[in-house]
């Protein structure tokens, strides 16, 4: 039977291969398909089998119907097993197509079947090597920083080459498209703490204080937070992706060899974006999170719109900084998230999946320096008394 | 030919259209088991589609494909299934997955299709890698650490890591220097030959047509314009066919290279 013909019935299912050391005889006897499909029962074979110890055996493997490169290797290997199994091979009687598959096998193994087994560190070599990478990780970061910083520097004294039509298009994708989304979740913080809070007031007839409680949450830091941490799940993952992608795609290297600087047409534009629209999300969350506060603080504390509106600044005047505290972090965390999103793509190094990588890296960042940054402020402005 | 022999694919009045764009225009033809088919055809003539149409990643606008017995427009999802794992593909950018290494990509079809053990299926694996001609250490690279000629052999090493009994080939040669190319086109017909492999190609590169094609399919204004061995469509008087092997200079078989010398100089075209 020709092998091609053996093949073509591949479709219909392959008998389980099979062989059997006869002690008796000395025979080693192969049958079935040795393929790809028929060659899972050959394993569980081989595990049971008590190998001859001695010489001078015989193949036989007329009842092999059908071979291929995975059977082949197969039955290179349990001839191996045998004593003398080398000659065995070269003596035995084997038709041309399973003959020439053999040789095609073992020219193939003589390189080598195992794959080189990469050197594992121990503790304390994967410690260093991971703090090293750390300490280069911050190098790079303040490399990156730097360059921006002095393109910033450029566009400064050549406005001109500022290229607001970029900068407006990505107000509009992480300002104006995020406006549904960052309402909803202050106006929703603004219910859970007017709520929250209200109750225990209300306890003591404070009910009043409320306005106290929303306004200046809000304003001192759930706002600026909210606002921050959204814009990085939305606007700094999308950054990372899209500069990722490029690098894949070796866009970034056609912009270099246009002669334009990666980090002008992509970095300084989406940085520039996010430092106008992030505040203006800010005093927007602000607007509505106390709204929030207020239909909870007149259908559950008997606290009117009237009388919050006209409590409102005599509220905010306990601390009257209250609005320049949340606002002044805003465009901070906007440099974070954005300085963070654009220097994790340009990290991507080529395949898909460190687009992924790095997109996660990047969100995971930016909200823990937000967040790192928020608390910094926090003993900051208690010091001078904002 | 011998018209005994079993077709492995058929393609019966295929038409494919694109936004209203003709692309293919009742094209017809036959792949016999065992033989190296190209399909060849300049840019935009629906090679790739084509071979999309046969590879079930599209579906034809009409007309009839069947694939080592089985039309592919009625297959159920676990027919497709088993007649998938008996074809190999190699993309025209190898689309080895980059998170993986070369190894665990060779590997990743072993794992979904056969119930091989992790040991085999990594001999399988290093065995196809070898079979190609990459290196032990090049097994544990990731794809982005990999030179384009290597990309390529990794990809077929994918491809034929199932046994495949026909092997789709998207360019195998394109983006190579002429020196891998030809060992590479070399090493394609030798597994061809040990393995018994059917293989269509998809190939813009005239010397992989001499070298290894058996019968060329060329496609242009939608139509199967000429079918036959290299040489035939050679001497092929469609204008387009034609200019298309007259448009670069490989080197070829000495008669027809003298052939092309005279005729070029009595045109005028001369060398370069």
């Amino acid at each position: 039977m020709t092998r091609s013909a053996a093949k073509s019935k591949a479709a219909k299912k392959a008998a389980q291969a099979g062989f059997v050391l006869d002690q008796q005889k000395n025979r080693l006897i192969c049958e079935g398909d040795w393929t790809i499909d028929g060659v899972a029962s050959l394993e569980k074979l081989l595990r049971r089998v008590h190998w001859p110890s001695t010489q001078r055996w015989v193949l036989d493997a007329r009842g092999i119907s059908r071979m291929d490169t995975v059977g082949a290797w197969l039955l290179y290997r349990i001839v191996m097993k045998i004593p003398g199994g080398e000659s065995l091979l070269q003596q035995s009687e084997l038709p041309s197509w399973q003959r020439s598959l053999l040789d095609l096998v073992i020219e193939n193994a003589s390189q080598g079947m195992k794959p080189p087994v990469e050197q594992k560190l121990n503790a304390f070599g994967r410690l260093g090597l991971s703090t090293v990478r750390m300490a280069d990780e911050m190098l790079d970061m303040l490399r990156f920083i730097g360059e921006t910083s002095f393109h910033l520097g450029i566009l400064m004294l050549k406005p001109w080459r500022i290229r607001f039509r970029q900068i407006f298009r990505t107000i509009q994708m992480a300002g104006v498209n995020a406006l549904l989304i960052v309402g909803l979740i202050s106006f929703l913080m603004g219910v859970v703490i007017a709520y929250q809070g209200g109750m225990t007031l209300e306890r003591f007839g404070a009910n009043f204080l409320v306005v106290e409680l929303v306004s200046l949450t809000m304003l001192r830091e759930m706002s600026p937070l909210l606002a921050a941490i959204i814009v990085a799940g939305r606007t700094g993952s999308a950054y990372t992706a899209e500069i990722g992608t490029m690098q894949v795609t070796d866009e970034i290297d056609a912009l270099r060899m246009l002669g334009i600087t990666p980090i002008e047409m992509l970095v300084i534009p989406k940085v520039t974006a996010l430092l106008i629209a992030l505040p203006l999300l800010t005093v927007y969350a602000d607007i509505t999170g106390i709204f929030g506060g207020m239909v909870v603080a007149r259908w559950q504390l008997d606290v009117g719109f009237y009388d919050f509106i006209s409590r409102l600044p005599q509220a905010v005047s306990i601390s009257p900084k209250s609005f320049w505290v949340g606002l002044i972090k805003a465009p901070v965390f906007a440099m974070i998230i954005a300085i963070i999103g654009c220097y994790r793509g340009f990290k991507v190094d080529g395949s898909s999946e460190s687009v992924g990588r790095e997109t996660t890296a990047s969100v995971v960042a930016s909200i823990f320096f937000v967040i790192l940054i928020d608390a910094v402020f926090s003993i900051l402005f208690t010091r001078i008394d904002w | 030919m011998n018209q005994n022999r079993e077709m492995v694919i058929e393609v019966k009045d295929l038409c494919n259209t694109i936004k209203k764009t003709l692309i293919h225009d009742h094209i017809s033809f036959n792949v016999q088991r065992g033989e190296v088919l190209g399909l060849v055809g300049g840019s935009g003539a629906g090679k790739t589609v084509l071979l999309h149409t046969l590879l079930m990643l599209r579906r034809a606008s009409s007309g009839r494909v069947t694939l080592l017995g089985h039309d592919i427009q009625k297959l159920g999802l676990d027919e497709k299934r088993r007649l998938l794992v008996r074809i190999g593909v190699m993309f025209q950018h190898g689309a080895l997955f980059s998170g993986m290494t070369v190894l665990e990509n060779v590997c990743f079809p072993l794992v979904e299709h056969t119930d091989l053990s992790p040991r085999l299926r990594r001999e399988t694996a290093m065995l196809r890698v070898s079979m190609v001609g990459l290196k032990t250490a090049d097994v544990i690279k990731y794809p982005a650490e990999l030179s384009g000629g290597m990309i390529k052999r990794a990809a077929l090493a994918r491809a034929l890591a199932l046994e495949p009994e026909v092997l789709f080939l998207d360019e195998p040669t394109s983006g190579l220097d002429p020196v891998s190319a030809d060992r590479f086109d070399h090493m394609i017909e030798t597994l061809k030959s040990q393995l018994n492999l059917t293989v269509v190609m998809v190939t813009h590169d005239q010397d992989s047509l001499w070298r290894i094609v058996d019968r060329a399919a060329f496609l242009g204004e939608g139509k199967l314009l000429a079918l036959g061995s290299p040489a035939e469509l050679y001497e092929n008087d469609h204008p387009m066919v034609r200019s298309y092997f007259q448009a670069s200079r490989p080197d070829r078989p000495k008669s027809v290279d003298d052939n092309y010398r005279q005729e070029s100089a009595s045109r005028g075209l001369g060398d370069e």
